[in-house]
């Protein structure tokens, strides 16, 4: 159901002309919040998604 | 011209100032970051591959300065006021409700990075009680970049949301 929330907002945010990585931020943080979610896992999340720089990295080195 | 006009452009005019320093350094940071992961996981491969060993650092250093490349380099999109954005609907509307509403729109992002910056001080509180295993660098260097792009996209967006509101005043010849 949070899910389905935050992917209603996106969408609505999205529309009425939000930049894309905010729509996003804020569609996670309304769903955590719903959810009750403490919102100190957005900023973690957000500093540990950078995993996926080894994949950029290989685009310059191979 | 009302006072809280007059008081917007001069402020409008010491952050522009101010945020276009900021962001030749984020340029300098951002560019110069690129190069040294490329160059220590190119050195990486290397000593892998043809010669003893390998360099244990590499792997740690990447996500550190992986970390502070996306976040600081996120800022010179917001710089520019570039990110993506639907403005299929907002170009319908009139000048002036436009404006408004392109106005509420940076409010509302300017008060979603307030949230994450808020967040961040709290998160690396936490984090500095903690350090790697491999180098020993204490956690919250790796989220700091996120704090330290929070704060500049802060001052950025203030700027732009001086400039719309500055441009909407002129044009209706207040």
């Amino acid at each position: 159901m949070i899910s389905a929330i935050m992917l209603g907002l996106f969408l609505l945010l999205m529309l009425i002309g939000m930049p894309v990585s905010i729509a996003i931020m804020l569609a996670t943080i309304i769903g955590m919040l719903i959810g009750g979610y403490d919102l100190l896992a957005v900023p973690q999340f957000m500093a540990a998604a950078t995993k996926a720089l080894f994949y950029l990295q290989s685009l310059f080195l191979f | 011209m009302n006072k809280f006009a007059k008081n917007s452009e001069y402020i409008y005019k010491h952050l522009t100032n101010l945020n276009l320093h900021i962001n030749n350094i984020a340029e300098f940071v951002s560019f110069n970051l690129l190069i040294i992961i490329v160059v220590i996981n190119g050195a990486e491969i290397i000593t892998r591959t043809w010669l003893p060993g390998s360099l244990y650092w590499v792997f740690e250093l990447n996500q550190l300065f992986g970390n502070w490349l996306y976040f600081i380099g996120i800022t010179l999109v917001y710089y520019r006021n570039d990110d993506i954005s639907i403005d299929f609907l907002t170009n319908k509307l009139s000048f002036k409700l436009r404006n408004i509403v392109i106005i509420i729109i940076r409010l509302i992002v300017l008060f979603v990075l307030i949230v994450i910056s808020y967040y961040c001080v709290d998160l690396m509180i936490l984090q500095s009680q903690a350090r790697t295993v491999g180098l020993g660098i204490t956690n919250h260097y790796f989220s700091l970049p996120v704090f330290i792009s929070s704060v500049l996209m802060i001052l950025y967006m203030f700027e732009h949301i001086l400039v719309l509101y500055i441009n909407t005043n002129v044009n209706l010849g207040k």
